[in-house]
C-alpha cells in the first residue's frame, strides 16, 4: 500500500514548540478545495491510502468535502489532527457522514498531563484534545492512533500517560522521537532530549501499553537503543509514501527519508539491524555525535 | 538541617586553574582571625563543621595548628584541596596526625592531558594520583571528590566516575559544581564556560554509575531541569527544601558572606515548571548560561513529594 501524505496547508489552533512546519506557517498560503481535489486525482493513480495533515486540516471549511470527496474516489483514509474540533460532537457527526467510520485517525497527544500538553502546544488544549478522542470513539471511528513526539518536557510523563491511554479505548500509540525542523529547530535547546536519557522512559511505556492490549510503536529511535523492543520500532512498519508538500512534491518520500534524513554512523554496519535500521534523524548525531549508538553484535 | 562554615586560609594556590573562582587577591588571613572563626562556628549549634578552603589551603603553613583548632573545639572539619602536597605522604601524615578527618579533592579528569591542562600544571593528574594512593593507603581520611564542570570536562564525566570507583574503591562521595564564571578567571577563559546540554547526557551516565554503586553525590549550579531523576542531589535544592545557610569568609573585598536565599535566575517558561518553587535557577543566566536551554519539568504532586522527602531524609 502506497500512502499519499497530502498537507493541505499549515495554518493550526496550536503552535507546538516542536511542530516540524512551524516557520512555515507564514510563507504559505492554504491550499484551496480544488488544488487538494486536484492532488488527490494525481495522487490515485500512485496510492491507495490518502493522509491529510498540514497544519490543522479539521478546521478548514472543507475539511468534511475533502473527506467525502477521497472516500469517493477510493481511497484508505487516514488524517492527522489534533483533535480539538472534534470536541464538539456536531462536527464528529459530519465528519462520520462524509468519511463512514472506516477511517484512521491519528491525535497528537503530547501528555496526559494538562500543564504539560498546553505548554508544549503553546495553546489551552488538553480538554478539548482529550473530549475530542472520546468523541470519535464513541462514534466508532475504525482506528485511533495517539501520537506523542518525545521532547525534553514531555518524557517524564510517559508512565503515566501510558496507563491513562491503556484504559482510554485507542487502538495504538506511537512515541515519536522529535525530528529537528521548524518550531523544533528554532527551540532545539529546550525541546531535543538525548535519546538514552528518554530511551528507559519509551520502554517503559510501551510495556505499559503492549501488556494492556495496545498496539504500541516508537519512531526515530534506532534499534540500539531499543534493545528489547525492537518489534515496536515504527519505521519497520511505514508504507511507501508520497508526500505532496507546499511548495514540493517528493515521489520518493520513503528514499529521501532513509537516504538523506536519516543517517548512520561509522560504526553502525557492525550491528546486526544495520540493514533494516534507518538510523536517527540527521539533526541529532550533527548536535549530538554518535557516542550513544553502540552497535548491537 | 546542617550549615557549615567555609574559611578561606589563602587565596594563594600551586596551580592555575583555568576557570578559578577564587584567585589570588593578596589578602592573607591571622591565625588569630582564623582561630575566632572557627570559635565562632563552635559556639554556633546550629553550625555542623567548618571547609577550610582557598586558594589552595595546604600552601598555607597555618593549616595544621587550623586543623588542630577545629579538633579542640570538636568541629568536623573538612579541607578542600586540589591533593598537589598530598602527594608528599609525609605531609599527608602532618595533617592526619593535626587531626584532618576529611577531605575534598579536586579532580576535573581523570585524562591526564585534560587535568593538567585545566590546572596548567602538568604534574596536576601525576600528583593527584599519588595523593590518592597515599590516602588509600593510610586509610583513615574520607577522601571526597570535587570537579567543577567545564567544556573540556563535559564529554567525559562518566568515564570519570568509572575509573574512580574501580582505582579508588574508598572515595564514596562525589561533588560536582557547575563553573562559576562570573568576576574571576574563568572570564579570561571562555572557553571553559559549558552549555548544559554539554553535560546532562554524561552527568545522567556518572550519576548512574554512583548510584548502581550506592555512592553519593552533591551537585551545584545546575537548574534540576538538567538534574532529570536526581534531583535530590541539588546542593541549593537541599538548602531551600531544608531551610539551611552557609557562611563563608571570603579573603576579598565580599568578606563574610552569610548565603540564605540560594536562588538565580528564571525565566518565563520556569513559571509552569513543577519544581519551580525548589529550584535554583539557572546561575549567570543570559550572561554565561543561557535561558533557551532551560525547560518546565512535569512531574505529578507524589513524584515532587518523593523529591522533597528524599531530602529531608538526608
Amino acid at each position: 500500500m502506497t500512502t499519499l501524505d497530502l498537507k493541505v496547508g499549515y495554518t493550526c489552533n496550536n503552535n507546538c514548540k516542536h511542530c516540524v512546519v512551524g516557520d512555515k506557517r507564514h510563507a504559505f498560503s492554504d491550499r484551496k478545495t480544488g488544488e487538494i481535489m486536484e492532488i488527490m486525482s494525481w495522487g490515485r493513480e500512485r496510492c491507495d491510502r490518502l493522509v491529510l495533515t498540514g497544519g490543522e486540516p479539521s478546521i478548514r471549511r472543507d475539511f468534511p468535502e475533502l473527506l467525502s470527496h477521497a472516500r469517493a474516489m477510493g481511497y484508505s483514509l487516514n488524517v492527522q489532527t489534533n483533535a480539538r474540533a472534534f470536541s464538539h460532537k456536531k462536527y464528529v457527526e459530519e465528519l462520520v457522514a462524509a468519511a463512514g467510520t472506516d477511517i484512521t485517525i491519528v491525535v497528537a497527544l503530547l501528555s496526559s498531563d494538562p500543564n504539560c500538553h498546553n505548554y508544549l502546544t503553546s495553546s489551552n488544549s488538553f480538554r478539548q484534545t482529550l473530549r475530542g478522542i472520546n468523541n470519535l470513539l464513541e462514534a466508532g471511528v475504525r482506528e485511533i492512533i495517539i501520537n506523542t513526539v518525545v521532547t525534553k518536557s514531555n518524557y517524564r510523563t510517559f508512565p503515566r500517560h501510558a496507563a491513562i491511554l491503556s484504559r482510554l479505548g485507542v487502538h495504538s500509540v506511537q512515541y515519536a522521537f522529535v525530528h529537528v525542523l521548524g518550531n523544533a529547530q528554532k527551540n532545539i535547546h529546550s525541546v531535543l532530549p538525548r535519546k538514552s536519557i528518554v530511551a528507559p522512559y519509551i520502554k517503559n511505556a510501551l510495556g505499559v501499553l503492549m501488556r494492556s492490549g495496545v498496539k504500541a510503536r516508537c519512531e526515530a529511535m534506532p534499534y540500539c537503543l531499543m534493545r528489547g523492543y525492537e518489534d515496536c520500532v515504527s519505521e519497520a512498519y511505514i508504507p511507501d509514501t508520497v508526500v505532496a508538500d507546499l511548495g514540493i512534491s517528493i515521489l520518493d518520500f520513503t528514499g529521501v527519508r532513509r537516504e538523506e534524513e536519516k543517517l548512520k554512523g561509522e560504526r553502525c554496519p557492525e550491528c546486526v539491524h544495520f540493514s533494516k535500521c534507518e538510523g536517527p534523524w540527521r539533526q541529532y548525531p550533527e548536535m549530538f555525535g554518535w557516542e550513544e549508538f553502540e552497535p548491537v553484535k | 538541617m546542617a550549615n557549615f562554615g567555609y574559611i578561606q586560609v589563602t587565596r594563594e594556590c600551586n596551580q592555575h586553574c583555568r576557570f578559578c573562582s577564587n584567585p589570588p587577591t593578596g589578602m592573607e588571613l591571622t591565625l588569630e582571625a582564623a582561630k575566632e572563626m572557627i570559635a565562632g562556628f563552635a559556639a554556633n549549634p546550629e553550625y555542623s563543621g567548618v571547609l577550610l578552603s582557598g586558594g589552595e589551603p595546604t600552601v598555607s603553613e597555618m593549616l595544621p595548628a587550623l586543623i588542630e583548632h577545629c579538633a579542640a573545639a570538636g568541629l568536623h572539619c573538612t579541607v578542600i584541596t586540589n591533593g598537589q602536597k598530598l602527594a608528599n605522604m609525609s605531609y599527608l601524615k602532618s595533617l592526619r596526625d593535626a587531626g584532618l578527618k576529611q577531605i575534598v579533592l579536586s579532580l576535573y579528569s581523570v585524562n591526564p592531558e585534560v587535568q593538567n591542562f585545566l590546572t596548567s600544571n602538568p604534574d596536576s593528574h601525576a600528583n593527584i594520583m599519588n595523593a590518592l594512593s597515599n590516602l588509600g593507603e593510610l586509610g583513615d581520611i574520607r577522601v571526597d571528590t570535587g570537579s567543577v564542570i567545564c567544556k573540556q570536562n563535559a564529554n567525559h564525566l562518566s568515564q570519570n566516575v568509572a575509573f574512580i570507583v574501580s582505582r579508588f574503591q574508598f572515595i564514596n562521595h562525589f561533588i560536582w559544581n557547575g563553573l562559576d564564571p562570573v568576576m574571576n578567571r574563568a572570564a579570561e577563559n571562555p572557553d571553559t564556560i559549558p552549555r548544559l546540554n554539554d553535560f546532562q547526557l554524561q552527568l545522567a551516565l556518572a550519576v548512574e554509575k554512583l548510584t548502581g554503586l550506592r555512592k553519593t553525590f552533591r551537585i551545584s549550579r545546575v537548574p534540576l531541569c538538567y538534574l532529570a531523576g536526581f534531583e535530590y542531589a541539588s546542593t541549593e535544592t537541599r538548602k531551600i527544601v531544608k531551610g539551611e545557610e552557609r557562611t563563608i569568609y571570603f579573603l576579598d573585598s565580599k568578606g563574610e558572606t552569610r548565603q540564605r536565599d540560594f536562588r538565580y535566575g528564571k525565566s518565563e517558561k520556569c513559571a509552569v515548571c513543577a519544581l519551580d518553587d525548589i529550584c535554583a535557577g539557572l546561575y549567570s543566566m543570559d550572561e554565561n548560561y543561557f535561558s533557551e536551554e532551560l525547560y518546565p519539568v512535569f512531574l505529578s504532586e507524589a513524584e515532587k513529594q518523593t523529591i522533597i522527602q528524599t531530602i529531608r531524609n538526608g
